[in-house]
């Protein structure tokens, strides 16, 4: 007994530390791509001096991190100044166990799930998580004791916790047409084409729009806006505890789009691919590449709109949110529950 | 313990719910929950040690010189004045509230959408009649200009 479950541990060790050394790397090469990207939509080179085509620009910035100086303001809550962003950092890390990386793999004769946790109620689980990580934003911004980063920290808050809901029930529609809470359930439903963005447009587009506001992404980076309020709620911040911060931003965007394929892009199924006769390894291999495709998809999304659209004033921002996202998604919802009921 | 590893493990996503159902002693399903959620923990201690590690790391290896003047919270270069404990805006306030009347009645709505095929179009009209009321509220906040953020119509 011991044995087994010793192994069983062991095993979802590796794959826990492996599922974050990938998330880091992505998070690292997001902050190069946004660059480039950004150059790229402006007419510049962006970065190219470390390394080729700035290939070491990700790792020359993890390093300054380091070696710059840490700094904790005489007025601020210094234990709550340490927490703030540990607790964004270590909440969008644990937003990915639930999620399935991929099929099966076949190992030395054992059969190893590439996804950390399958628990039941996966989808309220990403919930609960990334509630969390609002605390992250509200500590750091209340605990440096500037007007700045309190300004930006209720901002942010306000924003999360209003997206929330809409996002919430647009993943209701979601779930009444799955029947479960179990992402690897849902992945497994979603064989072949039966994507679910297919019955659920208007569902995906609602939470497409609510994770752009839950990352703090443009047009909804109101908490960092930089023309208003110098840096946001991590105006104060230095060294790896900024970090923590911008880190957090990107592996956040990871994680979101690794929710939208995994819910509504049919995750790491291809379609079609158990016609071709290939190995089960292979398969399952190719199939965590076309998630990881969906994935870079939409990252890419994410920075495109960035540099297409301004950002909101507050009041348009809480507008949308309230009047317009939250009863589409319940209308969203009633009009799914009749059309599943009549059918 | 090793029966229960492999059945957690195989992947079937029906696994999971069927636990539920049968009727089990408290101290299997203790077992099977915190086998469930194990790997979470370990996620969560992945996460934790990765944060320490970097954090005493940059404390090691960053330069540590402090001024007065470089303590003080930043203000844009100016002189800066009072604490920032200041009171804030009501409006953020009432927003936390309405999240959480709103989040507990989304809340509510999951377990019905997961058993909405059995419950049916009884189970919708009921659903609909309580999105009703959840409704009127939404109107009722926007009628006391709750929501607005410029202008005039600020509440007070």
């Amino acid at each position: 007994m011991t044995h087994s479950f010793f192994l069983f541990s062991i095993e979802k060790l590796i794959l826990a530390s492996i599922v974050f050394g990938i998330t880091l790397v992505v998070a690292m090469y997001s902050t190069l791509a946004e660059r480039k990207f950004a150059a790229f939509f402006q007419d510049r080179l962006g970065p190219d001096r470390a390394g080729p085509f700035g290939m070491f620009q990700p790792l020359a910035d993890g390093l300054k991190f380091f070696f710059k100086e840490e700094f904790i303001p005489a007025k601020a809550d210094k234990f709550l100044f340490i927490l703030g962003p540990s607790i964004a950092m270590v909440m969008s890390c644990m937003s990915g166990a639930v999620i399935p990386w991929g099929d099966r793999l076949t190992l030395f004769g054992h059969s190893v799930s590439l996804q950390i946790a399958d628990i039941n109620i996966g989808v309220l689980y990403i919930f609960a998580v990334v509630s969390l990580g609002v605390y992250g934003v509200i500590l750091g911004g209340w605990a440096s004791n500037n007007k700045f980063a309190l300004l930006s920290a209720i901002r942010a808050s306000s924003q999360m916790i209003s997206y929330e809901l809409a996002m919430g029930l647009s993943l209701i529609a979601l779930v009444m047409t799955t029947g479960t809470l179990s992402l690897g359930s849902i992945v497994h439903q979603q064989v072949g084409f039966h994507w679910n963005v297919f019955f659920q447009p208007i569902g995906f587009l609602v939470f497409m729009i609510c994770s752009f506001a839950e990352t703090n992404r443009t047009p909804f980076d109101l908490p960092e806006c930089e023309t208003e309020l110098v840096g946001g709620y991590h105006t104060e911040y230095s060294s790896m505890k900024l970090g923590f911060y911008l880190f957090a931003e990107y592996i956040n965007m990871f994680v979101a789009s690794a929710v939208m394929a995994t819910l509504y892009f049919g995750g790491y199924q291809i379609p079609g691919i158990s016609h071709l006769g290939l190995s089960p390894n292979l398969v399952t291999l190719l199939g965590s590449g076309f998630l990881f495709v969906k994935i870079f998809g939409f990252i890419f999304l994410f920075m495109w709109v960035r540099w297409t659209v301004p950002r909101f004033r507050y009041d348009q921002l809480m507008r949308l949110g309230w009047n317009v996202l939250l009863p589409i998604s319940m209308i969203n919802l009633i009009v799914t529950g009749a059309i599943l009921v009549l059918r | 313990m090793a029966e229960l590893v492999d059945a957690l493990g195989s992947g079937s996503s029906e696994s999971n719910l069927v636990w539920v159902r049968v009727p089990l002693s408290a101290p299997t399903i203790i077992i099977k929950m915190s086998t469930l959620y194990l790997p979470i923990g370990i996620v969560f201690l992945v996460a934790l040690s990765f944060v320490l590690i970097s954090l005493l790391a940059s404390h090691f290896l960053g330069p540590h010189r402090n001024s007065l003047v470089k303590d003080a919270p930043f203000e844009c270069g100016i002189e800066s004045k009072d604490s920032a404990r200041v009171r804030f805006s009501i409006k953020y306030f009432l927003i936390a509230i309405l999240f959480v009347l709103f989040d507990v009645e989304v809340v509510f709505f999951y377990p019905w959408a997961v058993n909405f095929q059995e419950l049916g179009l009884r189970g919708l009209l009921e659903i609909a009649s309580f999105m009703g009321c959840v409704l009127v509220g939404l109107i009722y906040i926007n009628q006391n200009k709750v929501l607005n953020f410029e202008g005039r119509n600020v509440p007070r």
